[in-house]
């Protein structure tokens, strides 16, 4: 085998212990006002798995509460401060950041060969609003916490009693701000900063994904921002623009709020899709198939997701007519999400599969997608959604899609990029227990939960009927053992910060760019603009025994 | 403005920061339309959904306040002189830039002062009542003058860089960015002020 670099310009992996974005400057004042977009990444990665536990906790307490009939360990209105808490932190404060913000900050600019986004200012701020909305967060726990449901529904959000509505409101709205100014950057620098070579469809899927979800976050939730901004102005004011006791209508601060709440299901799920592609093509270590397909299917996702908002409305009144034309878009979603998972398995058929932490995330994500999918076709039945509407079947569905396909997104993407993250190597053997172990404990969970709602659970309830509790009870152990899946990979990850093996540049064998960068990358990305090739050819990557990572290996030129 | 690292400038040309820069605007530009339009919308939905019951207006109050057509044409004689500035400082001609600028600043502010004093018509006859004719009236006016103030702000800091004129690119970007915005708020306070006055008919 011939070992001759075809760009002798990639670093090896002993150069970034001496300067890499991590040590380049030193100190906390030097992390909270970077304007290095690979912070950043790191500050929003560090915060969301932070909130992530906490809203796992508060999910926890849920579950176990649900394990008997009546009280089993908390009053039921702490009940309801704590479901309304694990949705409204797991949305806001989770999922919705998750890919954008954590790993897209962290992968775009290096992906697109570029130094940094395109306004690094901008980018520092979106950050600081997000700390500012978790800080709101915590005001209102301290104000007294919320029972209103993540939805914020009226009337009863401006007229319940709980004394910590108005500050995580105020909360939403900003961390909505954090939200749009993230997706106009991502826009600009996808549109402005390409190097040369970097045509439109030179660019990695992930990339695509994140473009078509800045679309949603620039378009979508500034009408989330007026419709809370009206909230806080009703419970203030005692105006009654959503009251229907003052002349107002209830039924459009639903219209408002879905208009953004289900585009931003997209903002969760798309990005998530894009890491998918990466995943699976990389670690089948085979040419994407189909790529302008995906590529164009992300962008059909965004765009569907603007006229379907009224499924959620199904048993809200609206006019049949809207009712129908909102189910038959809904189900024409369904079409380019299968064209994604398509591609995906042809892409799997005859690749060179490594089965490893990423791959198996990526598997288990298209199970899970599948399932959360295709379940989604029932809720967008008119006549099975007046039966399914508000049961456990819909917070079934929904954890299939946010959770079991956005999130085991995340956590897969996660392990993918740590080594260029981190610069260090986790524990592969623990990574695909504990994956397995999610995997498990996830469908324990919520498959029961598709059963309970079908036989008629409603959602949200403190208390229920005795024939249920057997689903409560399996669905809680599912929790546990997921919850110990988590723990687990907290631990193994770090662990791996104190004594993982040092990261090669390309560990996994990816062609993009951010694998010509060392692990950790240097502090300027690039120092000149780098090569462009196809980001899904993986023929000359060959595994290198000695740097224990893979390296470009030149085709021998062909003789004549 | 590059950031101060010159090594991890991510624009290869002051050019091309300075095209980012205005499709940043544009996508700015986008969101505030979003939020208007938004509240456009639930106005409209709020009082097309009273249909003819009685009570939208309560008996005996005022229509709009005739303030609103002072207001308006103060904002459209703004957006004339930030267009004439704009056209002045492209030409190099930064006094005359200078001039307008401060013109366009000073009819900002007196719009903002008419807008008060249609707020205070209304709010003699209307004070703080059930109802969502002057509610709404309220809201959607502050919520206009709000995003008039905040860029009044801007136009600040935009014509002290022009005065101080060290970087005369930068601050006719800085101009550009502002005028955008100022036709901007201009068309929706058309659009804001025809949807009360159709909404205003009892």
């Amino acid at each position: 085998m011939t070992t001759l670099p075809a760009r002798p310009a990639a670093p090896t992996y002993d150069t970034p212990e001496s300067d890499n974005y991590l040590i380049h400057d030193k100190g906390i004042p030097s992390w909270l006002l970077t304007l290095d977009h690979k912070r950043i990444g790191v500050l929003y990665t560090v915060g969301v798995l932070l909130s992530f536990f906490v809203g796992g906790i508060f999910a926890m307490l849920v579950r176990t509460e649900l394990l008997t009939p009546g009280r089993t360990i908390i009053d039921a209105e702490t009940y309801n401060h704590f479901f309304t808490l694990h949705g409204a932190v797991m949305v806001f404060l989770v999922i919705i950041p998750s890919i954008p913000a954590a790993l897209g900050n962290f992968v775009l600019p290096i992906m697109l060969g570029a130094k940094d986004v395109a306004f690094p200012r901008l980018n520092l701020f979106s950050y600081h609003l997000w700390i500012s909305g978790a800080i709101c967060t915590v005001v209102s726990l301290v104000m007294g916490s919320f029972d209103t449901g993540w939805t914020f529904y009226t009337p009863y959000s401006t007229t319940t009693t709980a004394g910590g509505v108005i500050p995580v409101i105020v909360g939403v709205f900003i961390l909505g701000f954090s939200s749009i100014f993230t997706g106009l950057n991502f826009i600009v620098t996808i549109h402005k900063l390409r190097p040369p070579g970097m045509t439109w469809f030179r660019m990695p899927l992930f990339l695509w994904a994140l473009y078509a979800t800045a679309l949603i976050q620039v378009l979508a939730t500034p009408v989330l921002a007026i419709t809370l901004a009206l909230v806080v102005v009703e419970r203030i004011a005692n105006i009654g623009i959503f009251n229907p006791a003052m002349g107002g209508d209830p039924v459009l601060y639903q219209h408002f709020f879905w208009f953004y709440s289900h585009p931003a299901v997209y903002i969760m799920i798309v990005p998530a899709m894009g890491i998918i592609s990466e995943l699976i093509a990389v670690h089948s270590h085979r040419q994407i198939f189909g790529y302008r397909f995906i590529a164009f299917s992300s962008v059909a996702i965004a765009i569907f997701s603007f006229i379907v908002w009224g499924h959620h409305m199904f048993t809200s009144g609206q006019s049949s007519l809207m009712n129908t034309l909102f189910s038959a878009i809904s189900f024409s979603v369904a079409i380019p999400s299968a064209v994604k998972i398509f591609n995906w398995i042809c892409t799997l058929y005859k690749g060179s599969i490594s089965l490893n932490t990423p791959m198996l995330y990526a598997l288990a994500f298209i199970v899970l997608f599948t399932i959360g999918g295709l379940t989604g076709l029932h809720l967008a039945t008119l006549n099975t959604d007046v039966h399914l509407h508000d049961t456990y079947f819909v917070v079934a569905h929904f954890h299939y899609v946010m959770m079991g396909s956005a999130l085991i997104a995340m956590v897969g993407g996660l392990h993918h990029w740590w080594p260029k993250i981190t610069g260090r190597m986790y524990n592969e053997k623990l990574g695909m227990i504990a994956c397995a172990i999610v995997f498990v404990g996830f469908n324990i969970t919520f498959f029961t939960q598709f059963m309970l709602g079908s036989h008629g659970m409603p959602r949200r309830y403190y208390d229920y009927q005795p024939e249920f509790q057997i689903y409560h009870v399996i669905s809680t152990i599912g929790s546990y053992i997921m919850a110990s899946g988590f723990l687990l990979t907290a631990m193994y990850l770090v662990q791996s910060l104190v004594s993982g093996k040092r990261a090669p540049a390309n560990p996994w064998g990816g062609a993009t760019l951010e694998w010509e960068c060392a692990s950790p990358p240097p502090y300027y990305n690039f120092h000149e603009a780098p090569k462009v090739g196809d980001p899904y050819d993986f023929s000359n990557l060959h595994w290198d025994e000695r740097g224990e990572g893979y390296v470009t290996v030149k085709p021998p030129a062909a003789k004549a | 403005m590059p950031i101060s690292d010159p090594a991890r400038e991510p624009f290869a040309t002051p050019q091309a920061r300075s095209s980012a820069g205005l499709l940043g605007m544009w996508l700015f530009l986008v969101v505030i339309a979003m939020v208007f339009v938004a509240t456009m919308m639930a106005y409209l939905v709020v009082r097309l959904g009273t249909g003819d019951e009685p009570g939208w207006r309560p008996d005996g109050s005022p229509g709009l306040p005739w303030e609103l057509i002072l207001s308006t044409l103060l904002l459209a004689a703004s957006s004339w002189t930030m267009q004439r500035s704009l056209a002045a400082a492209r030409s190099d001609r930064d006094d005359r830039a200078i001039t307008s600028a401060w013109a366009t600043f000073a009819l900002g502010w007196a719009f903002v002062a008419v807008q008060g004093l249609g707020w205070s018509q209304m709010w003699r006859a209307l004070p703080l009542q059930d109802s969502l004719y002057a509610w709404t009236f309220y809201v959607l006016t502050a919520l206009h003058a709000l995003h008039v103030l905040g860029g009044l702000g801007a136009m600040y800091a935009v014509i002290m860089r022009l005065v101080k004129s060290h970087d005369h690119h930068e601050a006719v970007l800085g101009l550009t960015k502002c005028t955008m915005y100022w036709h901007t708020l201009a068309v929706i306070w058309l659009a804001l002020y025809a949807t009360l006055w159709v909404g205003s008919f009892d």
